[in-house]
């Protein structure tokens, strides 16, 4: 997995810093006391790390952090450090590097990139940290509407849109008119209001513009309003005080891990229809342990980070 | 509908059995699957949405005439909201080392359908009173299949009930994982309609 | 149209009633959800002091990373005479500034609008407390290290509590967003109490190992439980003595989790030391006259 990364996360590495002008292309943690950078002007192969290089977690910047070896590959374009202390991905390095004690100090910041983040994000919201199977959240929608396929799509697809809309709209509202007011006590009472206004005009936009459409998606509009999920992500995006574009990856990645939920729940639940099932299990209770069962799967993708 | 005689009795066994919320009617099942892993926290998440439930079914039903026909699901939801800020607030003031693991599900208590429904269902076309004890009997119900639940999941996954160690060992350490919710609801839900058709059948004989 | 007007005006009463209710109620609660937070930390860090300390007060460090163009400094909310001071050193411990801080300084959001007030035109950033337990003279009964480690999924909250010697004391976990049964086990005591009693170089060279806990040692570390099972703190004092050299045992099934806290223990307390001796000597050299005496002992 990382080997298929590393040539994307360079890249976008790459292109979302703003690296200082010097010798240091991009960086990443590659090991838990690794630190890999790429190197624009190569360092000559007998090059003495030793006093020549300082690495410091952005969040200490008083505490330096032993490094134990250098390493130079590629022709001296490939830097490695290994660390005695353990290194993490999420958090952000400074870097001190000179190439000879004439040579003046270059810095650079080892982060992860923005569009890795937002990819963390989005994977995280659908898969590892799903709202159904890990959160347990926005069952009871889930539950009517994932004994049909075409009724697990609609609501899917009606959810996802209503969801990225209202993620951009609460964002807003809280950063502009809560937050600068003190008025954060409001919250619950609005962001239900903006959902249940969001519902609304969509109902109404659909109907005159794409009557098709709302037909198919209809009733499962009206529904989005008492899911569990469609408040709990603006929660979380206040919670975690993120910025517009993670708030839209949030929304598109919990959007789509419902989604995906549903699909996989209507897909077994049509098989059930026509097994022989004990009279009491029927209906609901055998899709709960059915569910349960998708719920010990996906705890297979848990403390999963990119 | 209005001039029905509903008995104090008759709307707390509604809530508990015939048209338990949980059980019968299977909505607001978020918390049941993830708050269930101990005692403590069902009955607390029970207590929260009892709460809200009789404050909002009484504040429906005081100014029913009030609130206007086309706009009634959007005060409905305004009204819900208020009461679930509130005992958002006084619950993170008064209960902090609790409210903190039932934080988000505080919360979303707005959303739960178990409470518009009943507000729509029953407190807009009732007077106070029974409205009062809808309210109660549908809360208690809520609380009743959590605590159910939880007395079923922490014993078996934990040996204890409601922090006190009662085993000591863990019978089945299964059940205190998050996903055995699920199952839970499943197999109780199950054990559930089985007890009352059994009940039924007993009646029907009689 | 009428019609509209007068539904829009219904709505617009009832929300408005809703948000003046909730206003009231907010007002209300806050005080006394401050209020409670503040004595319920008071509380649990004053188990870790000793029984017949008089006379306790508490005083808090706040540190603060203030950013401006391409430098990082370090910004230090100390307790001084007459109120509270910001004392800006950069990474290698040099004094750059120093100034008063007006206004309170115990919530978290009045803080950090206090610390902007101050330096303006830097980006400031709240990363830690440490909680100092002084006595009468000044000088250090415990000291409690409010930070934040990576686990094993997003962050683990801890509060490390260290002796006057800085020898830990114990730990308590604040919050943290790990697997119940598994990585949340690190709530436990169990897990919690291995720490307590372990001199600075112990914990310096402290590993984790995939050891399961042996059971004499697992009780003896459950001391809420001592009295139910009928062990007497003398008892219970002698059992842990056996193992409190050992290495951490981790926790079946979160052994990640287990080895992040440890290591966030570890530098946690590291960093603790490192910045206490550092600024203490440089509020002398600023001028300033803190609260908290000199570990010059």
């Amino acid at each position: 997995m990382r080997r298929l990364l590393w040539p994307l996360l360079a890249f976008l590495l790459l292109t979302a810093q703003a690296s200082a002008a010097g010798r240091i292309l991009d960086g990443e943690v590659s090991g838990e006391h690794e630190l890999t950078l790429n190197l624009g002007l190569a360092l000559p192969v007998d090059w003495q790390w030793q006093g020549r290089i300082g690495v410091v977690e952005r969040e200490n910047p008083d505490i330096p952090l032993t490094v134990q070896a250098a390493r130079l590959e590629r022709d001296g374009r490939v830097l490695v450090l290994t660390v005695a202390e353990p290194l993490s991905a999420q958090s952000a390095y400074d870097l001190t590097l000179r190439a000879s004690d004439q040579d003046p100090v270059e810095k650079f910041t080892v982060r992860k990139g923005f569009l890795a983040v937002l990819f963390s994000i989005v994977i995280g919201a659908a898969l590892i940290q799903n709202f159904v199977f890990s959160r347990y959240l926005g069952l009871c929608i889930f539950f009517g509407a994932s004994g049909r396929k075409e009724t697990a799509v609609g609501m899917g697809f009606s959810f996802i849109l209503v969801m990225t809309l209202s993620a951009v709209f609460v964002w807003a509202v809280y950063n502009f008119v809560l937050r600068p007011l003190h008025l954060q006590f409001l919250q619950v009472l609005t962001f239900v209001g903006i959902i249940a206004v969001f519902v609304q005009f969509l109902d109404t936009v659909l109907r005159k513009v794409n009557p098709f459409l709302f037909k198919k998606l209809g009733v499962y509009l009206v529904l989005i309003t008492t899911n569990c999920i469609i408040l709990a992500v603006p929660l979380i995006l206040v919670n975690n005080a993120y910025d517009l574009w993670e708030s839209l990856a949030l929304a598109l990645g919990s959007g789509a891990g419902f989604a995906l939920a549903l699909f996989l729940m209507a897909c077994v639940r049509e098989r059930l229809e026509l097994a022989d099932i004990p009279e009491v299990f029927r209906g609901l209770p055998i899709a709960f342990v059915v569910a349960g069962l998708f719920a010990l799967a996906f705890l297979g993708f848990s403390g999963m980070s990119f | 509908m209005e001039g029905q005689q509903y008995t104090v009795l008759e709307r707390l066994a509604n809530g508990l059995v015939r048209e338990n919320p949980i059980f019968k009617l299977a909505l607001s099942m978020c918390p049941a699957v993830a708050m269930t892993n101990n005692v403590r926290n069902g009955f607390l998440l029970g207590l929260a949405v009892l709460f809200v439930q009789v404050a909002s079914n009484v504040t429906v039903s005081i100014f029913r005439r009030f609130i206007h026909e086309r706009i009634r699901i959007p005060a409905y939801i305004i009204i819900i909201a208020t009461w679930v800020s509130v005992s958002d607030m006084g619950l993170a003031a008064y209960a902090p080392g609790f409210y903190k693991e039932i934080a988000l599900y505080v919360k979303l208590i707005v959303v739960f359908a178990i409470i518009i429904s009943r507000l729509e269902v029953f407190a807009s076309r009732h007077t106070v009173w029974p409205s009062f004890w809808d309210g109660m009997g549908m809360g208690l119900g809520f609380m009743f299949a959590l605590m159910f639940v939880g007395v079923f999941r922490e014993f078996l996954g934990s040996g204890s009930l409601w922090g006190i160690e009662i085993l000591p060992f863990k019978p089945f350490f299964f059940w205190s994982l998050p996903p055995a919710g699920f199952f839970a609801i499943g197999l109780l839900m199950a054990l559930f309609l089985w007890l009352e058709r059994r009940y039924n059948a007993w009646r029907g004989r009689k | 149209m009428r019609e509209f007007l007068k539904i829009a005006l219904n709505l617009f009463v009832i929300s408005v009633v809703s948000a003046a209710l909730l206003g009231v109620i907010f007002t209300h609660t806050e005080e006394t959800r401050k209020r409670n937070e503040q004595a319920r930390l008071e509380s649990s860090m004053g188990r870790y002091l000793p029984a017949d300390a008089q006379g306790v007060r508490f005083a808090a460090i706040h540190r603060y990373l203030l950013e401006q163009g391409g430098r990082q400094d370090i910004g230090y909310v100390l307790p001084v005479r007459g109120g509270n001071a910001l004392l800006v050193l950069d990474p290698e411990g040099n004094v750059v500034s120093k100034a008063p801080v007006s206004g309170p300084v115990d919530d978290e959001a009045e803080r950090d609008a206090a610390v902007k007030r101050t330096m303006p035109g830097f980006q400031a950033r709240y990363a830690d407390s440490y909680i100092l337990a002084l006595d009468s003279g000044g000088h250090r009964l415990a000291s409690f290290i409010q930070g934040r480690t990576a686990g094993f999924k997003t962050w683990v909250k801890l509060l490390v509590a260290l002796g006057p010697d800085n020898a830990v004391l114990g730990l308590e976990i604040l919050e943290h967003e790990e697997d119940p049964g598994l990585g949340a086990e690190i709530e436990q005591e169990y897990f919690r109490n291995q720490f307590a009693g372990r001199t600075l170089d112990e914990l310096n060279a402290l590993g984790v190992v995939k050891l399961p806990l042996p059971g004499d040692y697992q009780r003896c570390l459950e001391r809420s439980k001592w009295a139910a099972r009928g062990i007497t703190p003398q008892a219970g004092a002698e059992a842990c003595a056996k193992y409190v050299h050992e290495d951490i045992h981790a926790i079946t099934g979160a052994t990640i989790s287990s080895r992040r806290v440890t290591e966030g223990v570890k530098r946690l307390v590291q960093a603790f030391v490192k910045r206490m001796d550092i600024v203490a000597a440089a509020a002398a050299k600023a001028g300033l006259e803190p609260v908290f005496a000199p570990e010059g002992r």
